[in-house]
């Protein structure tokens, strides 16, 4: 019955009572931290009411319900209690962060108190020399001095505290133990006031154990309550003395068998107050190398994910629900990071926390629920989701992963709103880019033939040597065109130089006259003859006579004696010819053709000018 | 003649296979495969932009930025009036820090500019010298009469000459031969073609540089963007 009444009172709270009398105070655990490490916030409300404080919202910070704590008193029926409200805060980033008055009905709000979290240091520091272990070696189990009894003596009553070991690592679970010893009948409900935490988080495993012991030959019944306290961060963390107020017998007040003996003998109960020595607990450093996406949870950790439906269209909204479960401070865990997916837009998720006990070890679930919309239509995977954590078992960090999920996204309904959650859900409808990515593939027989055409041209812009031509065309055609301007500007000249070209003209057509017609054959010949040394000489052929050519040429280099010679003798022999054109064959002809050839050659050079 | 008229003919079939191939393989994410198949595709038929675009998305996809530059470049090269290339080459070119269209131009005018590739432009220019250069000859060999009859389409020629002169050399000055694109993450250049030289810049993957000259295994490059210059590991650079 004793311990059914104090197992009543150390699990139950307080009772309620009328809001009235009440103060606040709130205190953190500590200023300054670094960024990981976590900060405790607690609000003390003290007074004959009930209430319990809002938690405060702080931009950057995540913040967790980590329990409360209460003592209790009942003075002349009025009952006077005081309710330690205990929140983790984890900041996400460095900076000076504020914590805002904190609002109690019925009480004056708390005053604002600021903290600042510095950047974590690249490696954790190592213990310094004596002072135990390497951070990543185990903490060594012992077992705490728990507060015995005087030796000697068999008190009627004592409280024990025990530490399941005395060094820990930040966030590893270590589990408290206060039992209460009571070899004499209770007269009242004993009172417990928890022990104070300094550093710690503390979580209740409930009034666990009762029973009876005989210790030093005294037979006692006990109970005990089991508390799993987890480091807030490295260094000496403090657990206050347990306290225990029981309402004894007197000694000698209770031994008589009798009724009447102990009716008319009994003697007012002695109050005794029973506590537990204060106790330490070294808290180490994580090991060095932590993930990036390490969460701080020193346990055992599994990651599931799922959504409540596979295919949905474009615009629309699917629920994402992650549980990240295990053994662990798991009200600490942040949400897993998201993946980073430009084709979802992920709105802000709502969690909910739901703790289990394994053996003695504190664990259970927390769920993260957000909702997503798929932004473009097509094949969606969500990538698995991890939470690194450290595994003490294995004495390494650690990492849990959810499987992948595929979703069918359908494309939108056109006719359909815009995002239905979400800040974009007012906006005016309209086309906009929800994710850049690049455009699809590219047939190759997509050429059509104006393509074709502009390749053809380019091929030709690379022909190289061949875009010489239209350069040597237009140089020779400058050139000719030099060459008429030049003789038309001279035409003695220009008769000179088509001299031997218009008397070769006259030559074939000699050489063509059929024999019938000698004669014709014979004054082409002469005309070729004559009208050469014309042109050449700047003269009219008709009435040239081989006296006046010859005097032309006297004095010419050309003019050599033989070749005037030859010149007398063809003009001659055509001269004679023209009388008698018959004695002319057609070897004649031929034969005085090219001696005329051979003597145009020969005055062409030197009558050129 | 004949011969190789229907060898082509049934060359088109036995290519559309692999192409099909190809597009089966990035339509089911295996884009390292695809990515193998489109360059087979490639050095079959090099001077098909859709191929080198197909290439750069598979490439992209495969998560070789760098590399799938190099291959929307080349498309870009061969048909810059496609706007689908156009659009991904300036998707991958802004992944690395760049755009295609210069910084203060705007990307209209750009687009503009580029709307003929260098060899198109050369193609006309050296059409343009063609045409100009005959006219010219035929005028000087012809009478009076021709030369009159021929005189404004002579002016015209001539001024298409001069006009995409103009245009190929400065697009060339824009685009200019010797290009590259880095290929390696976060490449290192160095004040000197070795090791044993200082690292003066670094430079992300997908960025274009201008090759400036050759060294061993080295390259000398510079930045488009930036207008520095360094030596660079032959490896990191993948030549346009």
């Amino acid at each position: 019955m004793r311990t059914i009444l104090l197992a009543a009172a150390l699990a139950s709270g307080a009772a309620s009572a009328a809001a009235a009398d009440l103060s606040a105070t709130a205190t953190l655990s500590s200023h300054q931290l670094v960024l990981g490490d976590q900060i405790v916030l607690s609000v003390a409300i003290q007074g004959s009411g009930s209430a319990s404080p809002k938690p405060p919202l702080i931009p950057d910070v995540e913040i967790y319900e980590s329990g409360k704590s209460q003592s209790m008193t009942i003075i002349n029926g009025r009952v006077s209690s005081s309710v330690v409200h205990t929140f983790v805060l984890n900041p996400r980033k460095t900076g000076r962060f504020v914590v805002p008055a904190i609002e109690v009905p019925g009480a004056a709000p708390t005053p604002p108190m600021v903290f600042n979290v510095d950047a974590a240091p690249k490696e954790a520091p190592a213990p310094a020399p004596g002072q135990g272990p390497a951070p990543h070696q185990p903490p060594v189990p012992s077992q705490s001095p728990a507060t015995a009894p005087n030796p000697g003596a068999s008190p009627d009553a004592f409280v024990t505290a025990q530490l399941e070991k005395n060094r820990a690592l930040v966030n590893e679970q270590v589990t408290l133990v206060v039992r209460f010893f009571t070899a004499v009948p209770l007269l009242g409900a004993p009172q417990y006031d928890a022990p104070k935490l300094t550093g710690l988080l503390a979580e209740s495993l409930g009034a666990e154990g009762q029973g009876t012991t005989v210790i030093r030959g005294r037979a006692y019944n006990f109970s005990e309550l089991k508390s799993a306290l987890f480091p807030v961060q490295a260094g000496r963390a403090a657990i206050g003395p347990a306290v225990v107020t029981v309402q004894l017998p007197r000694r000698g007040g209770l031994t008589g068998d009798d009724f009447f003996d102990r009716f008319f003998n009994a003697a007012p109960p002695e109050a005794r107050r029973l506590q537990t020595d204060p106790l330490t607990l070294q808290a180490d450093p994580l090991p060095a190398g932590a993930p990036d996406d390490f969460s701080g949870i020193v346990g055992a950790l599994t990651v599931e994910s799922s959504v409540d439906r596979t295919q949905l269209r474009a615009g629309e909204a699917a629920t994402l629900t992650v549980v990240v479960g295990g053994v662990g401070n798991i009200k600490s865990l942040p949400e897993p990071k998201r993946p980073d997916l430009p084709s979802v837009r992920f709105f802000d998720s709502e969690s909910s926390v739901k703790l289990e006990r394994f053996g003695d070890k504190v664990g259970g679930a927390k769920t993260f629920k957000t909702v997503l919309v798929a932004r473009v239509s097509g094949p969606l995977e969500i990538p698995p989701l991890t939470v690194s954590y450290y595994d003490p078992a294995k004495r390494a960090y650690a990492r849990a992963q959810s499987k992948p999920l595929r979703l069918t996204v359908l494309p939108g309904d056109p006719n359909a709103a815009l995002p239905v959650v979400g800040p974009g859900a007012a906006t005016a409808p309209g086309v906009a880019e929800v994710a850049a990515d690049i455009r699809y593939l590219k047939a190759p027989d997509g050429r059509g033939l104006p393509a074709k055409a502009l390749a053809a041209l380019g091929a030709f812009g690379r022909t190289g040597p061949w875009h010489a031509l239209p350069g040597a065309f237009l140089l020779v055609a400058l050139a000719l065109d030099l060459r008429r301007r030049a003789l038309a500007a001279d035409p003695r000249g220009r008769r000179a130089s088509e001299a031997r070209a218009a008397s070769e003209r006259r030559l074939r057509e000699a050489e063509a006259q059929p024999a019938a017609d000698r004669a014709r054959a014979v004054a082409l010949l002469g005309e070729a003859l004559t009208g050469y040394f014309a042109d050449k000489l700047g003269q009219p052929a008709a009435g040239l006579t081989l006296k006046a050519v010859t005097a032309a040429l006297q004095g010419r280099k050309a003019a050599q004696a033989a070749e005037l010679a030859r010149l007398r003798s063809v003009w001659e022999e055509l001269d004679l010819l023209r009388y008698a054109p018959g004695g002319a064959g057609q070897a004649e002809v031929k034969r005085l053709a090219d001696e005329i050839r051979a003597l145009a050659l020969a005055f062409d050079k030197e009558l050129r000018s | 003649m004949i011969l190789a008229l229907l060898a082509a003919a049934l060359a088109l079939p036995a290519a559309a296979a692999p192409y099909a191939d190809a597009k089966a393989a990035y339509d089911a994410g295996s884009y390292d495969r695809a990515a193998a198949a489109f360059e087979a595709l490639v050095a079959a038929d090099p001077g098909d932009p859709a191929l080198h675009y197909d290439l750069g998305n598979a490439l992209l996809k495969a998560g070789k930025l760098g590399r799938a530059s190099a291959s929307y470049q080349r498309a870009f090269d061969l048909d810059p009036r496609d706007g689908d290339g156009r659009h991904n080459l300036d998707f991958v070119l802004k992944r690395s820090g760049e755009e295609l269209a210069p910084p203060g131009i705007p990307a209209p005018a750009f687009a503009a500019f580029t709307a003929l590739s260098a060899r198109e432009l050369a193609g006309l220019h050296w059409l343009a010298a063609w045409a100009a250069m005959i006219l010219a000859g035929l005028s000087l060999l012809g009478s009076p009469e021709r030369r009159e009859a021929l005189r404004d389409w002579l002016l015209g020629a001539a001024a298409a000459w001069a006009l995409f002169g103009l245009w190929w050399a400065g697009l060339s000055a824009v685009l200019p031969a010797g290009r590259g694109v880095i290929v390696a993450g976060r490449a290192e250049l160095r004040n000197g073609p070795g090791e044993k030289f200082t690292v003066g810049y670094t430079a992300p993957e997908g960025r274009r540089v201008r090759i400036l000259s050759e060294s061993g295994e080295w390259l000398e490059v510079g930045l488009l963007k930036e207008g520095v210059k360094g030596w660079i590991l032959a490896a990191s650079v993948e030549k346009l």
